[in-house]
């Protein structure tokens, strides 16, 4: 009989897909005790799992097992995995389901919710529209069926509610899913299986969809952070006590103007002037920047309005590969969409003489990471600086260049 | 007789005790010590409460166990009743409607309420065309799950059930 032990951190969807099937099969598993980031990084894990990952599973036979649908297989039996391969090839499909038209989508949503992630408005929109197809899809399905193969409930059923958990739990309020009566029943009577119930407990429907949670956003990744710069000495512990200042800071801003703070434009102080910013970034995008944008710029740029800033990222060491700082320039620009209007950069400059993070909480989640040095627009160096970042040609002060993003 | 004599094959007891009363036309079951239970919900009842069969199957809460009470006197009255198409249909399209957010009549698993109105439905579904079953969709895709219970349905005979969409623009 299968069994053995298994590694994961609590409220796990994805062991759950694993330790409901062992209660089908009435299989009994060990929980290891485990401690995330502790116990996934000893080396006695890792000669295992290389991955670092869980839900890991060890057999009572000292097989290794990592991927959640792997084990779930491992422990199931008959009636789960399949009776032929014509069910077997069906609830594989369905697993694949949940993982590919489900999961990722529901990340999306979900965990800007719990403050996990940032929230990006298009991101989210674009989730919930795969999340609804996804949803029709199952429903039609399920309109002529009690279950996703078969009479019976198989792992198919037990992985894809284990990918909609979170949904269910957290966005997908009566009214989201009032037109999918089929996966409501279906899902409803899964849960309430005692088969589920042993594992996750009584399942608490979602009643009013969840929303962007930015003060445990903050919170989370505050804490986050301060962990982190425990273990790395370095130049860390001096950033930490600037993050909490402003954080409060924009606490006591947020009661102030709170009633009208949506409509506000944070640029609204400063004056107009005649500076076209959308033309400057027609310009940019659509001619030579040498020859035509930074002629433009220079032409126009006024220093009283505008200021020009150069910014570095403070834990450089932290950025070993391209890929990571791609996503964390990515990410930034995401996070800033609102400045898009007035303002521009690679090497910066906007509206107003200060920082413009401060002009918006909503600008401030990670600018303090970042070094900002306001430059003199007068000055040779800034202008020769100001080629370079923005035609992505020279030396940048002797960095090596590997590919520019331009906020625009 | 048939549905008491499969439900007590199903909660196994000896179908020996079960007879016919010819007379008054109605079911009597009969223990050793002489003593009787006549009626089938009585009988019915009297089972599934006296076996060690799990007790989803019986009701757990006191809700449960009046709900699934409801639906035996529901087939009395209104399936075994029925002699009329229009009383036939009233019902079916009560069910119906009723299934369409559940799995089972009660709770969620097997019960007694789904194993009496599977019998009591057998015959009346056996007879309906495929355009009718589509037609009550709920009601369908609930027998269907329930005959495949092979303990459940014992000797009744498997009825076909279309999982494609065969007829368009039908409303269900």
């Amino acid at each position: 009989m299968a069994t053995g032990t298994l590694y994961t951190y609590p409220d796990n969807f994805r062991a759950f897909k694993a330790q409901i099937a062992a209660e089908y099969s009435r299989t009994t598993i060990k929980l290891a005790s485990f401690k995330f980031g502790e116990t996934n990084q000893t080396p006695d894990f890792l000669s295992k799992f290389p991955l670092g990952k869980v839900p890991a599973f060890v057999t009572a036979g000292g097989d290794c097992i990592f991927e959640s649908n792997a084990i779930a297989h491992f422990l199931g039996n008959t009636q789960l995995r399949g009776k032929n391969d014509k069910d077997a090839s069906f609830i594989l499909q369905w697993i694949n389901f949940g993982d590919n038209e489900i999961l990722p989508a529901s990340c999306t949503w979900v965990y800007p919710c719990l403050g996990i992630v940032q929230y990006n408005k298009t991101e989210t929109e674009r989730a919930k529209a795969q999340v609804k197809k996804a949803l029709s899809v199952l429903d039609n399905y399920l309109l002529t069926r009690t279950y996703l193969v078969g009479e019976r409930i198989t792992q198919a059923d037990i992985s894809v509610a284990c990918n909609l958990l979170s949904l269910y739990k957290y966005v997908l309020d009566p009214k989201f899913v009032e037109s999918f009566t089929n996966v409501n029943r279906w899902f409803k009577t899964l849960v309430n299986q005692p088969q589920f119930k042993k594992v996750i407990g009584d399942f608490k429907f979602c009643e009013k969809m969840a929303e962007f949670d930015a003060k445990k956003y903050q919170e989370l990744h505050g804490k986050a952070d301060g962990g982190k710069k425990e273990k790395k000495p370095a130049d860390k512990p001096k950033a930490q006590p600037k993050k909490e200042k402003p954080a409060k800071k924009d606490d006591d801003e947020d009661d102030d103007d709170a009633p009208k703070k949506n409509e506000k434009d944070p640029f609204a102080p400063f004056p107009a002037g005649k500076f076209n910013m959308d033309e400057f970034k027609r310009e940019y995008s659509n001619k030579d920047t040498l020859e035509f944008a930074l002629p433009y710029f220079w032409k126009n740029f006024e220093k009283d309005n505008y200021s020009i800033w150069y910014c570095e990222y403070k834990y450089n060491s932290e950025l070993a590969k391209i890929f990571m700082t791609c996503n964390l320039i990515g990410g930034f620009f995401q996070r800033v969409e609102k400045l898009r209007k007035n303002a521009f950069g690679s090497v910066w400059f906007w509206k107003g003489p200060k920082l413009a993070f401060e002009l918006s909480p909503d600008w401030q989640i990670d600018y303090e990471s970042y070094e900002w040095k306001k430059l003199d627009p007068t000055t040779p160096e800034t202008k020769k600086m100001v080629e370079e970042y923005w035609s992505w040609e020279g030396d940048f002060g002797g960095k090596k260049f590997n590919q520019g993003k331009i906020f625009k | 007789m048939n549905d008491l004599k499969s439900l007590a094959t199903y909660l196994n007891f000896p179908v020996a005790k079960l007879s016919l009363d010819q007379k008054e036309k109605i079911l009597v079951w009969k223990e050793k010590d002489g003593k009787t239970l006549r009626g089938l919900i009585s009988i019915a009842k009297y089972l599934s409460r006296n076996s060690s069969h799990h007790k989803q199957f019986t009701g757990e809460s006191i809700e449960e166990r009046a709900a699934i009470d409801q639906w035996l006197e529901y087939r009395l009255n209104n399936i075994d009743r029925a002699h009329q198409e229009k009383d036939t249909n009233a019902f079916i399209k009560d069910i119906n409607t009723y299934l369409e957010d559940k799995v089972y009549f009660v709770g969620h698993q097997l019960s007694l309420a789904d194993f009496l109105l599977y019998y009591g439905l057998h015959n009346l579904i056996r007879d309906l065309t495929f355009y009718e079953k589509q037609k009550y969709m709920h009601l369908s895709r609930w027998f269907d799950n329930v005959q495949h219970a092979e303990n459940v349905r014992q000797t009744q005979t498997l009825i076909p059930f279309q999982k494609n969409i065969l007829y368009t623009g039908s409303a269900h």
